[in-house]
């Protein structure tokens, strides 16, 4: 998956039409318990062998540095 | 771990619910969530009813309703009951065992083994698998396998994490012995992550005080005390995506059987979206593999399983057609996948306690 794919994904579960990649996820208007589990198994469906949790995911300083680490780029 | 069992029948499962039917909207007030948030995540997670136990009601009150309906319905005869094995979180007292209550409210003789285990969602499966062993052993007639839980008391209504989906119910599997087919199993555990699904507090370890029963609000704005049932959602969903199919696969290799002999896949029931993404993941459609109970009756830990046989199997008049792949997975952690044949299942119901 692309990363522009990976955003239209994110645009979708947080309901906003254009995501910054630059920003952190959890300053996303929707970030909650509900959102950071269908990021989890968006996550979890696409992308191989990969070991993350949410806390994990909280840990990301941008969404772009999120991406590279589970497309392992 | 694999097991085979030989000539062993389920013949009948009545599921006991407890009549005071909640909604999820009744429990929007208490979550520190909007309202359209709230209402996603009922979308999302299939959430609708759930039924739940009076103050007052407890396991053994769900289990003696069931049987003594039972008995009065000539499904069950008293003389042939030699065992009740009690799988429940929820017992009556800390000591003596809530199976050994069950027996003395039936005025069942002496030579009934009495056992409660500590089991949740992958109750049904460990309790049909210590009620095979015993059956084993050719003294026993039939056994009562109870699935009990009234969790509904240890979970917070502030909490949106465990509240919305936690029902009350207990279900009667009467086990036996009888020509069938062989019931294949698998079973394993894991109790470094038992921290996934706890109750911190009114165990020896953490007693009940003043302070474990103080409400505390979490990162998310969930809020519970240390006496409620805490579950990390996020590890259980990440936990139950990655076993959950490659157990499955490994229970039918392992035993030779044809994944398109299977009719129905009856799992647990954490919540609709888990099961959603089981049956995507696994290639399964949704039609065999039902995701209904959570919305209907909440998710009443050991209990789903057997609820959902009473609500969705439909039986087949070839022998064949009736195999169907069980399967739990959580609390423990434990998870437990059983391959059977539903031929010898003559009676299934679901009833109201009242």
């Amino acid at each position: 998956m692309t990363l522009e794919k990976f955003l239209v994904e994110l645009s979708e579960i947080f309901e906003i039409k254009k995501i910054n990649k630059n920003q952190k996820i959890t300053n996303l208007k929707n970030w909650d318990s509900l959102t950071s589990l269908s990021v989890l198994s968006l996550i979890d469906s696409k992308f191989k062998n990969i070991k993350i949790n949410v806390s994990k995911i909280e840990k990301f300083k941008s969404i772009t540095e999120l991406y590279n680490y589970v497309s392992k780029k | 771990m694999f097991i085979t069992f030989k000539n062993k029948s389920i013949s009948a499962i009545l599921s006991v619910i407890p009549n005071n039917k909640v909604t999820y909207e009744e429990g929007l007030k208490n979550y520190n969530f909007s309202r359209s948030k709230s209402m996603k995540l009922k979308k999302i997670m299939g959430f609708n009813t759930r039924y739940i136990a009076n103050k007052t009601t407890t396991v053994s009150d769900l289990s003696v309703y069931g049987i003594e309906y039972l008995l009065k319905n000539k499904i069950l005869n008293k003389k042939d009951i030699s065992g009740i094995i009690l799988v429940t979180q929820t017992p009556d007292y800390i000591i003596p065992p809530t199976s050994n209550i069950i027996q003395s409210r039936l005025n069942l003789p002496d030579d009934t083994l009495c056992l409660d285990i500590n089991q949740g969602c992958a109750g049904y499966l460990i309790g049909l698998m210590i009620c095979f062993n015993i059956l084993d052993t050719k003294k026993f007639k039939k056994i009562l396998l109870i699935n009990g839980d009234v969790l509904s008391k240890k979970v917070s209504k502030f909490d949106r994490n465990t509240h919305p989906l936690i029902g009350d119910g207990a279900a009667i599997s009467v086990i036996e012995n009888k020509k069938n087919s062989n019931f294949f199993f698998s079973v394993n555990m894991d109790g470094k992550n038992a921290d996934f699904l706890k109750i911190q507090a009114g165990g020896i370890k953490t007693p009940s005080s003043k302070l474990t029963a103080k409400l505390k609000k979490d990162l998310h704005g969930n809020t519970r005390s240390l006496e409620n049932l805490s579950m990390k959602g996020d590890e259980v969903y990440l936990f139950i995506m990655s076993i959950v199919p490659s157990m499955i696969s490994k229970l039918l290799k392992k035993n030779r059987v044809d994944i398109k002999r299977i009719k129905y896949f009856f799992f647990h029931q954490p919540n609709q979206f888990i099961l959603k993404k089981l049956s995507e993941k696994m290639n399964i459609s949704e039609k065999i593999m039902p995701n209904n109970i959570v919305g209907l009756f909440g998710n009443s830990s050991g209990a789903t399983i057997p609820i959902n046989i009473c609500n969705n199997f439909v039986k087949k008049k070839n022998f064949n057609d009736n195999t169907v792949c069980l399967a739990g997975f959580g609390v423990g952690l434990t998870w437990a996948s059983a391959i059977i044949n539903l031929s010898s299942l003559k009676y299934k119901k679901i009833i109201k306690y009242s």
